[in-house]
């Protein structure tokens, strides 16, 4: 079973995504703030990692580049509502992310972009 | 189907001990008449012992009585004394044997009766002899062998023995036919009870292998039942997996949708100018925090009331009012820039302001307008 960090400020979204992937067949790990987060690392390796770009004490973009420094080889999806444009998204986010989904849309488009990541 | 075997299997024991039972009566019946039989040939056999007794007594005290008449030795005449005594009790025990058939009994008497007359011929030539009277000897010998008395009497012995032979044979008969109906009945019961136990073998047989088949059948049925059972479970399962993504799906919208409206609402209010959103016919239909904070009315106050309430706008050189203009601008879907104008507060104070329009598209239809209002003095 594959494993993925989910870091986002609002249990909401966390309790959310973490029962759908569940159901999809993913062990998901999740961490409220990027203290959190780089803790959940230290004894675990998840295969992938979904972090929200605005955090309660940080932003999405220090915790991905942190978590990044440990997990070199680990895909990132910048998951967030901030943006509304996803096609300034794509050109505007970080080589440390490898995809942008808003959160706008339905959370099979999550779903998609986890399997074209971590295929198999 | 067990009931109806088990019914079927008891009847069978029923009939097996039915037929054991007649055999046991029969076996007895047929035993007793055999002991009664045997009596019977007893009874027959004893007569004619008796009969040969009492014709061997009556001879040879006849002969010892013709010895004595000839040589008066006093043996002879004790020898045939005890013959006739020897003969009356044969007599007395034929009698006894003959009791229940009067035809025989009646011979048996008869005979008795010539036995008891040659006791007294002998009596009468014992008394000649003691007298020594030897012509009387010689007639009444004479006289007994004219008589034939002896012969008659050694005619009816032989009769009714052979009688008695005759009945024996009789017997012997009956318990043969007697023995051949018991070994009948006997055989015949035990092959008939043979015939039912095969009968009942074979019907058990029957039972255990309908009883097997019914297993099987059941165990199929319940095989086919575990299959159909797991098959709509996975169906089930999958539908309920379906039905919990939909739900998940539809708990994201409503989270997501939430989680924007709150973010633009963060957005318009954390704007230091004034922001009103309008319909079509210039109704506030959403404020921001800047113009609550500005005019002192609650939103309340604000929502569904014209826009001219709380912002008068200066009249255009050509005398066109600017309410006017804004109704024309949003018809042509063009944007307003600084127009000046008059925003009353709560307090009716009246604050000059710069006014801009723009029209509000949702895809290619115009809804309504966003009017930002910005104090006069802050503009450099």
């Amino acid at each position: 079973m594959k494993t993925i960090l989910h870091l986002d400020d609002e249990d909401a979204i966390r309790e959310l995504v973490a029962a759908y992937l569940t159901l999809q067949g993913y062990r998901v790990l999740s961490a409220a703030s990027r203290v959190e987060a780089l803790k959940v690392i230290e004894r675990e390796k998840p295969q992938l990692v979904i972090c929200d770009l605005q955090l309660d004490e940080s932003d999405g973009i220090r915790a991905i580049e942190q978590i990044k420094a440990v997990l070199r080889d680990v895909p990132v999806i910048l998951f967030t509502g901030v943006i509304f444009d996803p096609s300034v998204a794509a050109t505007a986010t970080p080589k440390t992310v490898n995809s942008y989904v808003p959160k706008t849309g339905p959370l099979t488009n999550l779903l998609a972009e986890i399997k074209r990541l971590m295929p198999g | 189907m067990n009931d109806r075997f088990l019914r079927r299997v008891l009847a069978f024991f029923l009939v097996i001990f039915g037929v054991l039972a007649v055999i046991a009566a029969g076996a007895l019946r047929y035993t007793s008449i055999s002991a009664s039989s045997a009596d019977w040939v007893n009874h027959i056999n004893a007569t004619v012992h008796e009969i040969d007794g009492f014709v061997a007594a009556v001879q040879e005290a006849d002969g010892e009585m013709r010895a004595f008449a000839l040589s008066g030795d006093p043996r002879e005449r004790a020898a045939s004394r005890e013959a006739f005594d020897r003969m009356t009790e044969h007599f007395e025990i034929g009698k006894a044997l003959t009791r229940d058939d009067p035809g025989n009994n009646a011979t048996m008497v008869a005979l008795e009766a010539i036995g008891r007359k040659r006791a007294d011929l002998a009596q009468e030539i014992w008394n000649a002899k003691d007298q020594n009277q030897p012509a009387r000897i010689q007639s009444l010998l004479a006289a007994d062998a004219a008589s034939g008395e002896l012969a008659t009497f050694k005619r009816d012995a032989a009769r009714l023995r052979e009688d008695q032979f005759g009945r024996l044979a009789t017997a012997e008969k009956i318990a043969y036919r007697n023995a051949q109906t018991l070994r009948m009945v006997v055989w015949g019961g035990l092959g008939a009870n043979f015939v039912l136990l095969f009968s009942v073998a074979w019907l058990i047989r029957d039972g255990l292998n309908a009883r097997r088949k019914l297993a099987e059948v059941l165990e199929a049925a319940n095989a086919r039942l575990e299959v159909q059972v797991k098959e709509r479970t996975a169906e089930l399962q999958a539908a309920n997996e379906s039905l919990t993504v939909q739900c998940l799906e539809a708990k994201w919208s409503n989270l997501s949708m939430e989680h924007q409206l709150r973010y633009a609402n963060v957005i318009v209010n954390a704007v230091s100018d004034m922001v009103l959103v309008l319909t079509k016919a210039f109704h506030i239909t959403r404020v921001n925090t800047a113009v609550i904070n500005t005019t002192g009315l609650a939103e309340t106050d604000l929502i569904n009331k014209p826009l001219d309430q709380f912002l008068q706008i200066g009249t255009s050189p050509g005398g066109t009012s600017s309410f006017e203009i804004f109704v024309r601008s949003l018809r042509d879907g063009r944007d307003m820039r600084r127009l000046a104008g008059i925003l009353v507060d709560k307090r009716q104070t009246r604050i000059p302001v710069w006014i801009n329009l723009q029209p509000l598209r949702d895809r290619d239809r115009i809804v309504g307008a966003v009017v930002t209002v910005v104090r006069a003095e802050t503009i450099q």
